[in-house]
């Protein structure tokens, strides 16, 4: 009996013994599924993003990851491996409906691989678990408009405007629906209760007004316009394929370079290519063609080609004489076509030859903005306060100019007047925020804002009051919590982040949100580098930074600003 | 005589508590809950002065580690890791936690040295994941 108790103990000391010493640290298969997990990120964080999907890949071999872990691992395979990324972000969902980044993700997947049925099935489901968001419905909206179903794309659109979320952008696509969904004359009520500068930032809708309005109601005809010849078509025509009318107006057009009437046939067809090649090859000393070309940029903006219409009118715009509504339009669509620097110039000359051409001024604007011309913006701005024409939106962009041209009382006192506005109230709250952090006042800032938003400015404000009140680290532990920071207007939020990572020694993280935030907003990404430098205490490579970005806009103020703290101060 | 030998020892009690605080005041105020130590603004000076000293218990340096953590204060934490990766050479667990400092510190070179060292399985030539 003695020596069988013996023999267990002894039995049961070898077993222990190897299990107490592994005490030291996870086992070993569990150290080598998080190194793997470590190895991971650490090629992520590199940018180095098949090699990070690979690590993560094995790691998910070895073990199944679940959580936080696997939504890396989906984010990971989104960017190299988008197939294996469905089935990984699929894993997610079902683990956690909550987790509506990835759904987002995954959504963006299926339209890429043209599977409708999967993004409607993922938006209906989260519609589901998260009833008040407007990006379900929104999505669902969306896949309804690519199919060419109009009529549920508006009923979608409409229900995400009520949402949170959802606002006056959501409403500008239900008009775009109703127009898609052959019902002009709900499309022209649409827009009509619609803000002219929403409905002017984005050329698509501009196209859709203009189209339901002729409609509808047709309009005088502008000016330049007017010398064209009305669409001809005759029931023989109408009669004709596609391919007859294409034939019979280019041999028409050879006969006949300036000739109107086949113009307006190829016009009148579904296909718009034939009718904007034709115009393009067309004789500029006809006498017409300025007004032809403006017709043809107009259906090439409706149709979201903006590089065409840019093609169109960049001869006559450039021409000697050029009518000023071919520049403006010249103009508008450069910064459309991300060319804000040509785009200022353009509209320059415009709003010095006339003045009140709005559209052409507020464009300015912008692209002076754009630019990082705030203060040449802020005096075309501050004129705009006071028009009773002027949307409330630019109204908002004044109070904003005024912020970042350091006018704080000046920001202080119109974003105050905006403040209960339901539309842009929220945005001129942050921008009153942003005036009270910039005069020191931090705390009423926040009190002001009440609780951090997923909109970009007020954001950006909220956490610039925590980072002053609790500092850096608070302020970037709340950061976190934003759940969708993609898309525009984030670039400042982006870049603000980087720059505290940098300050907090999270080069990584920092590097990380730099390279992603060059791939959209280079020069916003090279002056961030530059603040880094310059806040880590490296002058010479921030003056490295920036010498070229003034070099290529000298009036860019904020990297004019950096430049001089670059240079030791004659005290020194 | 009893009663003056009470004070005495008092006094000598009270004298040596007095230089304990005097010599470990940082050690001692490392020992506040972790809330309040993430709060306090004096905390990373606190901190680099204990780290500064050549025996510094491992409990002292997870709580520096942790409240580093807290704070995102990717230097210190590291620093923190670092010291306990010193006085535990052998712990993989530790070295994950190294590796994952180096990392987030975005010296991503040294932290895949660490993390590659870390799947070579122990025993073999190589593995130990000393940096």
């Amino acid at each position: 009996m003695t020596s069988r108790v013996i023999a267990v103990v002894i039995v049961s000391f070898l077993v222990c013994v190897p299990a107490w010493s592994s005490a030291q640290g996870p086992p070993a298969d569990d150290a080598e599924h998080l190194a793997l997990l470590g190895l991971a990120r650490t090629a992520r964080d590199r940018g180095t993003a098949t090699e990070a999907y690979t690590h993560f890949r094995e790691a998910d071999r070895r073990r199944a990851l679940v959580g936080g872990s696997l939504a890396e691992y989906f984010w990971a395979a989104y960017r190299v491996a988008p197939a294996a990324a469905r089935g990984i972000g699929a894993r997610v969902i079902s683990a956690n409906p909550l987790e509506h980044a990835v759904r987002d993700g995954l959504i963006g997947l299926a339209v890429s691989a043209g599977d409708e049925t999967a993004v409607r099935t993922l938006a209906a489901a989260g519609d589901t678990v998260d009833p008040g968001s407007a990006v379900w419905p929104r999505r669902l909206a969306e896949s309804y408009l690519r199919a060419g179903d109009g009529l549920r794309a508006s009923e979608r659109y409409e229900v995400t405007a009520r949402r949170t979320g959802g606002g006056p952008a959501d409403l500008a696509q239900r008009a775009l629906a109703l127009e898609r969904s052959s019902r002009p004359a709900s499309a022209a009520e649409a827009w009509n209760t619609l803000d002219e500068a929403l409905v002017s930032s984005r050329p698509e809708w501009l196209a859709s007004r203009t189209r339901v309005r002729k409609a509808v109601a047709p309009r005088p005809v502008p000016a330049v316009a007017r010398r064209a010849p009305a669409p001809v078509t005759t029931p023989e025509r109408a009669s004709r394929t596609a391919d007859e009318v294409e034939h019979a107006s280019q041999r028409a057009l050879a006969a006949e370079p300036c000739a109107a009437a086949p113009l307006a046939d190829l016009e009148a067809l579904a296909s718009p290519g034939p009718f904007l090649a034709a115009v393009a090859a067309r004789r500029a000393s006809c006498p017409d063609q300025i007004s032809w070309t403006v017709r043809a940029a107009e259906r090439a903006i409706g149709l979201g080609r903006f590089g065409d219409a840019l093609r169109l009118v960049e001869t006559p715009a450039t021409a000697p004489g050029a009518p000023v509504e071919v520049r403006e339009q010249y103009g508008v669509l450069l910064l459309w076509t991300g060319a804000p620097a040509r785009a200022a110039e353009v509209l320059r000359g415009v709003v010095a030859e006339d003045s009140h051409r709005r559209r052409a001024a507020d464009a300015l604007i912008d692209a002076l903005r754009a630019v990082g011309e705030p203060d040449a913006a802020w005096i075309l701005a501050a004129g705009r306060w006071g028009d009773p024409q002027a949307s409330v939106d630019r109204r908002l962009a004044v109070a904003s100019l005024a912020l970042e041209t350091g006018r704080v009382t000046d920001a202080l006192v119109r974003a105050r007047a905006l403040e209960s506005h339901p539309v842009v109230g929220a945005d001129a709250r942050a921008i009153v925020a942003g005036a009270l952090i910039a005069s020191g006042r931090p705390d009423q800032a926040r009190a002001v804002l009440g609780h951090l938003s997923n909109a970009p400015g007020a954001a950006l404000a909220w956490l610039d009051a925590t980072a002053l009140i609790d500092g850096v680290g608070a302020a970037l532990r709340a950061a976190d919590g934003l759940s969708e920071r993609r898309g525009a207007g984030w670039e400042e939020l982006e870049a603000r982040l980087a720059l505290w990572h940098a300050q907090m020694g999270h080069r990584g993280e920092s590097d990380q949100r730099l390279s992603l935030l060059a791939t959209s907003h280079p020069s916003r990404a090279a002056l961030a580098r530059a603040e880094i430098a310059l806040a880590t205490g490296r002058p010479a490579d921030a003056a490295a930074l920036l010498q070229p970005l003034v070099a290529q806009a000298p009036g860019h103020v904020r990297a004019q600003d950096c430049l001089l703290y670059t240079s030791p101060s004659p005290r020194d | 005589m009893r009663r003056w030998l009470v004070w005495v020892l008092l006094a000598l009690v009270a004298g040596e508590a007095g230089v304990f605080l005097w010599k470990n005041g940082d050690v001692v105020s490392l020992s506040r809950p972790a809330d309040a130590l993430a709060a306090d603004p004096r905390f990373a000076e606190t901190a680099h002065r204990v780290l500064a000293q050549p025996d510094v218990t491992r409990r002292v340096l997870e709580r520096i580690a942790d409240v580093a953590a807290r704070r995102s204060d990717s230097a210190l934490q590291l620093q923190a890791i670092t010291r306990i990766a010193a006085v535990a050479p052998g712990d993989r667990h530790v070295q994950l936690r190294l590796a994952e400092a180096l990392r987030r510190h975005g010296r991503l070179d040294d932290a895949a040295v660490l993390y590659r060292a870390l799947l070579t399985p122990p025993g073999v030539p190589g593995a130990g994941g000393s940096q």
